[in-house]
């Protein structure tokens, strides 16, 4: 069995000229829950998409599972489950929950992509470990930001991946729905032992729940458990000065940017 | 009188045209609407014009076998495929502005072709701008049912493509399908949809037959498979009524279609505000 969920060896991607990620290195062991920490423009998306194979990088070379994404990508595709980020939806696209958990399993299919009988039952089954099993029918667009995130990954969830990566999952979403969704991805961690990655510029909602850290600014500037990269000196060569660094209840918490007197 | 007058063959195929361009309607309206890109029916109406006018040219000036339907669908087709390789990343933004660009081209090469065009020539191209539901040829109509055809059996088949590009183009290729093809795919659906219609309707009134019905549809259907059938029996509703009270009342068909669809679409979000009260 394959030790490393994600392998990460001098990575540099560029756009146009402009260096977005380089020199990162990055070692994710299966069933971790990683959480990649850093500010906006840190190429923390411009990772996520590295690893579903959508970028071709410079240098350097990336494995999911022993699989190069980039040229291996039906294969990588069936470990991977991908949670994009809220903004990136369009609003003109009327659907409901059934049918944007159900794209999961249709998209791996031929056209026309009729679902099967299985297929709704995946898709049934992955709303039930999200919680939303009563909202098959109702429209997508009048749930909550919280309700949405749990459908997105409730349709990551239907192919049963082994690696789930999630871009800012938990942005948007008021404080209640970030702890609810935290907890939930803490039980897919721990119970169901899916391997998590996780991109956000905000790890306090989730920081008791993951393994470690990784600090990135195109490039890695730090990589450890939350009590070793939740350092003030650490933070402010990425954030700048107005980081602080409290612990309470035996966790580390940062505030960043938003100094309290 | 009436029945006389309804059976005969200008009338039948202008019904048979109306059926056809309801069809596109459900198809493409559907797929405007939901890649928010509605002026994309406008721009290549109006390039169809262009085209059109371009075609008469050339006739003109003896190359008789070029139709001006020819010119509206080489004018339509190389329109909308700047627009979507403009849009090739997805943006919204880019697409609406090469969509404003091309129309604006579209229109000036129009004005341009117009002036070489014989006064009695005129007439074939105004057909494109007002529509000539009434003129529709036996040919016209073998044409224009072939590409809606072609439209329907790739709707069909590429639907739920077609959607998940529209609705979440990121993880549609993470998913592993290939939204490069699927957007020209759309785009060029689209094009073809609407230069069927612009054939039947004229480009003003193209807008408000493909994209109020399925706006309305967008507005009162409760599934998305709801969308396409509800947008086709608000198309020929209006087109059916729209055609009956030209012989009625003594009104141009194009214009009582528009008037009717845009009332269709008004009516549906009067409903649905209503009902999430």
């Amino acid at each position: 069995m394959e030790k490393y969920a994600v392998k990460i060896e001098d990575l540099t991607i560029t756009y146009d000229d402009v260096v977005a990620i380089e020199n990162v290195n990055l070692e994710m062991l299966d069933g971790e829950f990683l959480a990649i920490m850093g500010p906006n423009g840190a190429g923390k998306t411009t990772l996520l998409k590295a690893i579903l194979g959508l970028i071709k990088p410079v240098r350097g070379k990336v494995e999911v599972y022993g699989y190069n994404p980039f040229h291996e990508g039906d294969k990588v595709r069936h470990l991977i489950g991908y949670v994009p980020q809220k903004v990136m939806l369009s609003k003109a696209v009327r659907l409901t929950v059934g049918e944007v958990v159900l794209m999961g399993a249709l998209a791996r299919k031929y056209p026309p992509r009729i679902p099967s009988e299985k297929d709704v039952n995946s898709a049934l089954e992955a709303l039930k470990i999200v919680g939303l099993e009563e909202f098959w029918n109702r429209d997508f667009l009048e749930l909550s930001g919280g309700q949405q995130r749990r459908v997105l990954i409730a349709r990551a969830l239907v192919s049963k991946p082994k690696l789930l990566l999630l871009d800012e999952p938990l942005t948007g979403v008021d404080v209640r729905s970030q702890a609810e969704i935290s907890a939930f991805l803490n039980e897919l961690n721990r119970k169901h032992k899916v391997s998590i990655l996780m991109v956000t510029h905000d790890l306090n909602p989730v920081v008791e729940y993951v393994d470690r850290v990784a600090l990135l600014f195109r490039k890695i500037y730090a990589i450890g458990t939350p009590e070793e990269v939740l350092k003030e000196d650490i933070l402010s060569k990425v954030y700048g000065s107005r980081v602080r660094v409290f612990a309470y209840g035996g966790v580390c918490f940062a505030i960043i940017g938003d100094v309290h007197r | 009188m009436f029945l006389e007058i309804m059976g005969s063959p200008f009338i039948v195929n202008a019904l048979i045209g109306i059926i056809i361009a309801s069809f596109v309607s459900a198809a493409i309206g559907h797929i405007l609407t939901s890649r928010g890109i509605t002026f994309l029916s406008a721009e290549v109406a109006h390039a169809a014009l262009g085209g059109a006018a371009f075609g008469v040219l050339l006739q003109t000036l003896g190359i008789i076998w070029f139709e001006p339907l020819y010119g509206a669908f080489l004018f339509g087709v190389v329109s909308a495929l700047i627009t979507a390789y403009a849009g090739l990343r997805g943006s919204r933004e880019q697409m609406e502005a090469a969509i404003g660009v091309s129309l604006a081209m579209s229109m000036a090469l129009a004005v341009v072709f117009l002036g070489y065009i014989r006064s009695e020539d005129m007439p074939k191209v105004w057909g494109y701008l007002v529509g000539d539901i009434l003129l529709l040829t036996v040919d016209d109509l073998l044409f224009l049912g072939s590409l809606a055809i072609l439209v329907g059996f790739f709707y069909i088949l590429f639907r739920r493509e077609l959607l998940y590009i529209a609705f979440d183009i990121e993880s549609a290729e993470a998913l592993g399908i290939k939204v490069k093809f699927y957007h020209y795919l759309s785009i060029l659906l689209a094009a073809i949809g609407v230069i069927v219609t612009t054939k039947a309707l004229g480009a003003i009134l193209v807008y408000a037959f493909i994209i109020a019905p399925a706006a309305a549809a967008n507005e009162i259907a409760k599934k998305t498979s709801q969308i396409p059938l509800i947008t086709l029996a608000i198309a020929l509703f209006s087109g059916m009524i729209g055609l009956t009270l030209t012989f009625t009342v003594n009104i141009p068909a194009s214009g009582t279609i528009g008037i009717l669809a845009s009332i269709a679409y008004l009516m549906a979000i009067t409903y649905s505000r209503l009902r999430r009260k």
